[in-house]
């Protein structure tokens, strides 16, 4: 009798420990807004001039409800989205705003939790899941909630344009992000230090090149495990020819055999194998390659505007960017200004699962809008997608945010990111070529295999 | 009767929750995925039927063949490394002359406790070309042997299979060990006073009678190379290129990465069967002249 006793005591201890387990894990992965304001170290936020948006009154909006978001939830997005959050429940204090970090892995996790049926009342989409997720009806349109919303009065007119509408001529998401260049930031200081000129086309690029691997500086630090800047660099050379880049291979109309696109690698291909790129560089994360980049072990790092303020925290005045790609022949203007990156239809959809789907759009359009708020307004965010009358920055422009904001005006986007491709077996097939070809495929071997693949994913 | 009755119940008793288990994680997934193999599917949307359609297009993929051969790298490499260190560490810990046996058990074990993650981390550190601990040392020895380890297109498989293979001997040995340890200490007492050497009592007397344990250790060792998927997703992403992906790689790319589902689901059948093959395989040598299992 004791030890049958004593077996119940153990193995509901044991239960017990199991459950306590669970509930600690889950409280760790999502950032409960309640808990995340005061658990997390949040800088603090000043009293902000805003531009309030003038949305209608929702019935019912005093009652308590529980709204799911996933979001981008961690370093400096945590303060963006509990900024948001805070200027949201002055409208709406009887709602509990729940975040969720939002994984970044090409969607693989949104589409796993769609098909189970499990995914938040607003999430974040872009164009790799966007259709998907709209065609099987796992989020709404948002037309009517745009139109009643008066988004256009708050978004600048180059999204509302650009990243709005998607291919169905329906809109699903309220915006999120902006039209963010993909620059080649270079630190100035090693450039200066070793007499080498930053370089302005390809020939001043590939010298540059040759006398940093002299000196055993990384001419360019690249974090080849993500698809995306890959697809980036391939486009820097692409775009002088054709500023659709990729994206024109993808959609089958230009092959990589044709003269531009074959040049443009034919040029990559050189500065492989002059050694552009750290070794293990296709296996290289984020993390990694920025290390290289700030310690100054590494001259050059190609990355969206967004890593400005990252960089400069470190770099300081030692930090630049590069107006132009330098990858056209000297004297050459043509498509100077065709930039990888731009826009896409990104931003924050409303499930069809919400339960109360007006809540959840007018909280959805908030929370993006006062987002983007505190993205301009600490970061001094130059690409903000948002009309910025009434904003005010937090601190002056940095000379980097500064220096684009001039010129970015006159850049034009044509392209888009590699994985947000919607012809995702030709974004993956670039992905593994591009790996290959920077470990030693042959230019003729690369670019037959990516016109093989054309050929196997264009209808 | 009442006690066969009895004896019914208890059978149902305490098997139906592990069958019931069984049945719906393993058993039921296993015939969807066969299912849904004959189907193009994204996964979200209604599948289509379409025959053997991802079948055809499995076997004229070049990057089917090319994960099939890296499984059997895989498990080729598993094989020999993995059973012979766990082998030769159990006669070194069976030699009655070794002090400090329950350190270096423990010892062994260490890197199968580990979390795979921190492994391959602790790897992706170690095989760094320009600041890792490998080619460091063979700098300071003054060697030409500096190495891509993870980026170089012949050689990442192996690479990545070693990872494998340190993190695991120690589940080996500890199953080789064991079944040593339950060998009676008379065989082994009348080997020694009849003069016999620790080499040859090993040899003779300990390997023969451990067939049944090998026979377990090789089943492991083959599906686990078969199988191998964590190391690669964690150290290379399949990569450089494609030339450390493996059939439950390809399975996860063509199913999330490219959103093909059923093709996925295609490349997942082939494993199944290529696991059923191995294990009737290597069941063969294992049976002794009557035809009983080992």
């Amino acid at each position: 009798m004791k030890k049958k006793i004593v077996s119940m005591l153990l193995a509901s201890a044991m239960v017990i420990s199991l459950m306590a387990c669970g509930n600690g894990s889950s409280d760790s992965e999502t950032g409960n807004a309640d808990s995340a304001e005061t658990e997390a170290d949040v800088p603090e936020t000043e009293t902000l001039d805003i531009y309030v948006p003038d949305v209608p009154e929702i019935e019912g909006s005093d009652a308590e409800a529980e709204i799911d978001i996933w979001t981008y939830y961690g370093g400096d997005n945590t303060t963006m989205a509990d900024f948001a959050v805070e200027q949201i429940k002055k409208k709406f204090p009887n709602v509990t705003i729940n975040l969720e970090a939002y994984p970044q892995d090409g969607g693989q996790t949104v589409k796993t939790r769609a098909a189970a049926g499990d995914l938040p009342d607003l999430l974040l989409v872009d164009s790799g899941t966007l259709m998907t997720l709209a065609k099987s009806g796992n989020i709404i349109p948002i037309d009517d909630y745009a139109n009643e919303f008066n988004i256009g009065n708050y978004y600048t007119d180059a999204i509302m344009e650009n990243c709005l509408v998607s291919e169905d001529g329906h809109v699903y998401q309220f915006p999120i992000g902006s039209i963010s260049p993909i620059l080649w930031y270079y630190n100035s200081q090693l450039f200066e230090d070793n007499n080498i000129k930053v370089p302005e086309n390809y020939e001043e690029l590939l010298e540059a090149v040759k006398q940093f691997r002299q000196l055993d500086i990384t001419p360019m630090s690249m974090f080849g495990k993500e698809p995306w800047p890959l697809g980036a660099f391939f486009d820097s050379f692409a775009m002088k020819n054709n500023e659709a880049g990729f994206y024109a291979l993808s959609t089958g109309e230009a092959k990589a055999s044709d003269e531009g696109y074959a040049e443009a690698v034919e040029k990559i291909k050189e500065l492989i194998d002059e050694g552009i790129f750290q070794e293990g560089s296709t296996n290289a994360d984020f993390d990694t390659a920025s290390a290289l980049f700030k310690s100054g072990k590494a001259a050059m790092i190609l990355d969206g505007s967004w890593y400005t303020s990252e960089a400069i925290a470190e770099l300081g005045e030692n930090l630049d960017i590069m107006e132009i790609y330098p990858t056209g022949e000297p004297g050459d203007t043509a498509n100077q200004y065709a930039m990888s990156g731009g826009g896409d239809t990104n931003g924050m959809a409303v499930s069809d699962s919400a339960e109360d789907k007006d809540l959840a759009a007018e909280i959805g359009f908030l929370f993006t809008y006062y987002r983007e708020v505190a993205h301009y307004e600490t970061t001094g965010l130059v690409e903000t997608p948002l009309k910025v009358e009434g904003l005010e920055l937090d601190t002056e422009l940095d000379h980097v945010s500064a220096k684009l904001q001039e010129v970015l005006p006159n850049y034009t986007f044509s392209g888009k990111f590699l994985h947000t491709l919607t012809n995702t077996e030709f974004s993956t097939t670039f992905t593994e070529e591009m790996q290959k070809f920077i470990v030693g495929e042959s230019s003729e071997d690369f670019i037959s295999n990516i016109d093989k693949c054309i050929e196997r994913t264009v209808e | 009767m009442n006690k066969m009755l009895g004896d019914k119940k208890a059978i149902f008793l305490f098997t139906f929750p592990a069958l019931a288990l069984f049945t719906v994680f393993v058993f039921y997934p296993i015939m969807q995925t066969f299912y849904r193999s004959f189907y193009e599917w994204d996964g979200i949307n209604e599948a289509v039927f379409s025959g053997l359609d991802n079948y055809r297009e499995l076997f004229t993929d070049p990057l089917f063949y090319q994960s099939v051969a890296n499984c059997l790298i895989f498990a080729v490499i598993l094989v020999l490394f993995q059973i012979s260190a766990a082998t030769l560490l159990t006669f070194a810990l069976l030699n009655p002359r070794i002090k400090g046996k329950k350190f270096f058990r423990t010892a062994y074990f260490i890197p199968v406790v580990l979390s795979v993650t921190v492994v391959c981390q602790l790897w992706s550190a170690i095989y760094n070309p320009e600041f890792g601990l490998i080619n460091q040392v063979l700098e300071a020895l003054g060697s030409d042997l500096h190495q891509n380890w993870l980026s170089d297109m012949h050689f990442a498989i192996f690479a990545v299979t070693f990872v494998n293979v340190w993190q695991y001997t120690g589940y080996q040995f500890t199953i080789i060990y064991s079944g040593a340890r339950a060998i009676p200490e008379d065989y082994l007492e009348a080997a020694r006073i009849d003069g016999c050497t620790n080499w040859k009592m090993n040899l003779h007397i300990v390997l023969p009678l451990l067939k049944s344990t090998f026979r377990m250790c090789f089943v492991f060792a083959v599906t686990g190379g078969l199988n191998a998927y964590a190391q690669m997703n964690l150290l290379t992403k399949g990569g450089p290129g494609t030339s450390t992906y493996t059939l439950t790689y390809m399975t996860f790319r063509n199913a999330f990465t490219v959103g093909k589902f059923g093709y996925g689901c295609a490349s997942a059948v082939m494993l199944v069967i290529l696991c059923l093959a191995a294990t009737v395989i290597l069941n063969r040598p294992f049976k002794d002249r009557d035809g009983i299992m080992a």
